[in-house]
């Protein structure tokens, strides 16, 4: 029975590696049965923390480090999406109100726009000769978080003096990287146009112009005609 | 008709070069972080899984996820934590669908012959200890068992597994605590049926 007592108290021992309680080590030394719990107790912990060692140590494979370099080396650019997704809900939320403010019945919406021309006559009389204007301002300007709004969606700014080319589809891709490597000092353009495009000249191929034979009618004998006719 | 596109050549040029620019920036700096934090990487995913092949596997996995979301961490003195949490997870995830717990059932309902290990030493070399003890740590809670794995590597102090799970110390201690009290238990019954033979 005093053994039971004790057994909480020998795990607990063994468990942290710390002395036994001057009592607790009293008792071990008189009852072979705690003490052989004990050393069970000591040598389960210890195989544990063995266990523990030899799950977490494990050599690493020698190829494992140049595996993953070559992997990111096959890592293309990521790239963020400009329009964050939070973006995409609160427009989708605002088109779906702005339509179902536009479906209301047509007498609803006259209501609100009545409680909004009345706001003026709750202005104080003394105030009376003074224009209120509502109405605000047309924002025509365009600010500097415009232009970066242009910028992130990758269309031209038209407030940007930058220049404008206009080109096929197909060659715009080409055309950034040619550009990128000519403002790279590192890079020698040249090599780019080599490597990347193949430049063929192409003879232009105009149509022949069919210039037809000219018919020269006299128009004063036909109005001649036309005048005796009459006469 | 042929379509035509307008662009600003020399914009988009920047534009590209300076996302190279900073490609190669994030890669040089990953990389140096790999060095260090590859093999911790590989460590989870192995105490985890105990299978080589796949542990490399899912390091090699984490790895590159971690890599592909490196603009997503914010402070980067937490790399190594945020590391550890995405390869445990996912070696987690791959040992649930692995299917590996039913041939380790069959093991554990068929313990083979084999005299009684004397030492802790000998009990823990033993391959049915080690059978044993994998299901043991398998059956542990999740928070349980990342901090038994870091806190068992090498080089790692208490101190430096709470700084890399972002956790207090006193946590850290109760867990590991816990974990190793539980591990002993799942495992008491098996020291003493082998001491009983």
């Amino acid at each position: 029975m005093l053994c039971d007592t004790y057994k909480e108290a020998l795990i607990e021992a063994a468990a942290s590696g710390a002395a036994l309680p001057i009592s607790l080590r009293e008792h071990v030394g008189t009852c072979t049965r705690c003490r052989a719990t004990l050393a069970g107790e000591r040598t389960l912990f210890a195989a544990v923390d063995a266990g523990l060692h030899n799950a977490a140590n494990a050599r690493v494979p020698s190829g494992f480090l140049p595996n993953v370099k070559a992997n990111l080396a096959t890592e293309t650019v990521p790239t963020r999406n400009p329009i964050p997704v939070w973006a995409l809900v609160c427009a989708t939320g605002a088109l779906a109100l702005a339509a179902a403010v536009l479906s209301l019945p047509r007498g609803t919406r006259d209501e609100g726009r009545t409680e909004a021309i009345s706001l003026p006559s709750m202005v104080p009389a003394g105030a009376g000769g003074v224009g209120l204007s509502f109405v605000p301002e047309p924002k025509t300007r365009y600010s500097a978080r415009t232009s970066e709004a242009f910028r992130q969606q990758n269309v031209s700014d038209p407030t940007s003096r930058e220049p404008e080319v206009l080109i096929q589809p197909e060659e715009e891709e080409f055309l950034k990287r040619f550009y990128a490597a000519v403002s790279n000092p590192a890079c020698d353009a040249k090599t780019v146009v080599a490597d990347e495009h193949e430049i063929t000249a192409k003879p232009l191929v105009i149509e022949q112009i069919e210039v037809k034979d000219l018919k020269i009618e006299n128009l004063d004998e036909e109005s001649g005609l036309a005048q005796t006719g009459t006469k | 008709m042929q379509e035509l596109v307008l662009i600003q050549p020399i914009r988009a040029a920047e534009e590209q070069w300076s996302r190279e620019a900073a490609h190669a920036a994030k890669r040089r700096d990953f990389e140096e972080r790999l060095a260090e934090c590859g093999p911790l990487a590989y460590r989870v995913a192995r105490g985890v899984l105990r299978n080589d092949a796949d542990a490399e596997d899912v390091a090699q996995e984490g790895l590159l996820r971690a890599y592909r979301r490196f603009d997503h961490l914010r402070d980067a003195r937490r790399f190594r934590g945020w590391l550890v949490r995405i390869v445990f997870r996912l070696a987690l995830d791959r040992a649930r669908t692995a299917k590996r717990r039913e041939v380790r059932e069959t093991e554990w309902a068929q313990p083979t012959r084999r005299p009684a290990p004397a030492t802790a030493e000998e009990l823990a070399a033993s391959s049915e200890f080690q059978g044993h003890f994998d299901r043991a740590l398998d059956e542990l809670p999740e928070k349980l068992r990342l901090v038994l794995l870091l806190a068992a590597m090498e080089g790692h102090t208490l101190e430096k597994v709470a700084a890399m799970l972002g956790l207090p110390v006193g946590t850290v201690k109760s867990r590991l605590f816990a974990g190793r009290k539980k591990l002993a238990e799942k495992l008491q019954c098996y020291v003493t049926r082998t001491k009983k033979r």
